[in-house]
């Protein structure tokens, strides 16, 4: 009876981890611009890049990092807000349009120079290597950072909007200005919408 | 002899119906269409040109011919003289949602200036692609 029982049991707990085991869903590598690519109500990683893209893209078919003097803009980013409900690192927008931007050949973008101080500390450390018994004199390089002339700035609003009774529209906008340092004036704007209807029952932060 | 057209006909048909491989199109070798896609797209031209100086430039003009809503799944992918694929924001999958008769004009400025040559990928959403290459998600 109690080897009857014991059996039973060992086969109700293998059919329960068995169940188990095959609800849990499986992880999986997502195939960019596959059809069954997860659409998400708050901000994913294609959204960035979608908004980099438009970016990039619109200030190269407009002209405006041309330069007829071969020389490449040296561009500095300034300050991208982040004006939505969701907690953004703001360079999942800039990187991306700052590696496309590099392999145009237009543009190239200081890491010595920003609002915030340098973004590479590296290039102020490299200036003080000078005043050091350790480094041989004659291996170090005189620095001459380069001044930027363009500055990338910006800004992504979230709005969201109740549609009907049970659904929610949520619009997402990423406006960036590229401006002419030397006159201060904007030689490029852009503005990429991005819009998501959804259950209202979801949230998108 | 009615009956053996007939079965050649059936069997055209039917090859042509399990037809699963995208195509070059003819009149326009840049471009690979997927087997569905082929079936509702219209394409009007393919345009090339330069921007910035010395980026190419390339686009196709197109329409849904079909009498309900489509949504394609296209990419451009850029090549250098080596016939090697450049990466970048302009070689990723992106998506356009294609209304009945409505014209549409798909456009992109190449990653770099070291692309020569282009080939521009259509296909339905849920068809599969054929290449293996997906360029990089950003």
């Amino acid at each position: 009876m109690s080897t009857s029982k014991t059996l039973i049991k060992a086969l109700a707990l293998t059919a329960a981890f068995g169940i188990a085991a095959g609800c849990t869903p499986k992880t999986q590598l997502l195939t960019p611009g596959a059809a069954d690519e997860p659409v998400t109500m708050g901000l994913s990683g294609s959204d960035f890049a979608q908004a980099a893209s438009d970016a990039v893209q619109s200030m190269l078919a407009s002209g405006a990092v041309d330069r007829n003097d071969g020389k490449k803009h040296v561009m500095v980013v300034s300050t991208v807000l982040n004006d939505t409900m969701q907690r953004i690192d703001t360079d999942q927008l800039v990187k991306k349009i700052r590696v496309d931007l590099l392999r145009s050949g237009k543009v190239l973008t200081t890491t010595a120079i920003g609002l915030n101080g340098a973004e590479d500390k590296m290039t102020q450390a490299y200036a003080e290597l000078s005043q050091s018994r350790k480094i041989d004199r004659s291996s170090l390089v005189r620095q001459r950072l380069t001044a930027p002339n363009m500055s990338l700035s910006g800004k992504i609003i979230q709005r969201n909007n109740r549609v009907d009774s049970d659904k929610q529209l949520v619009e997402y906008y990423f406006q960036l200005t590229l401006t002419d340092l030397a006159n201060g004036l904007a030689v490029w704007e852009g503005e990429t919408p991005i819009r998501k209807l959804g259950s209202a029952k979801g949230t998108s932060w | 002899m009615y009956k053996t057209a007939a079965v050649a006909m059936a069997t055209v048909l039917t090859l042509l119906g399990c037809q699963t491989r995208p195509q070059q199109d003819e009149l326009y070798p840049q471009l690979l269409i997927g087997p569905k896609a082929q079936g509702y797209l219209q394409i009007e031209g393919v345009q090339q040109g330069v921007a910035s100086s010395d980026l190419l430039r390339a686009g196709v003009r197109l329409y849904n011919r079909s009498r309900t809503e489509q949504i394609l799944r296209y990419r451009f992918s850029w090549f250098d003289a080596q016939g090697f694929e450049l990466k970048g924001l302009a070689a990723r999958w992106e998506r356009q949602v294609l209304r009945p008769n409505e014209p549409v004009t798909l456009d992109r400025v190449a990653p770099g200036p070291n692309a020569v040559s282009y080939r521009i990928q259509l296909f339905d959403l849920q068809s599969p692609t054929a290449s293996t290459t997906q360029g990089i998600d950003g």
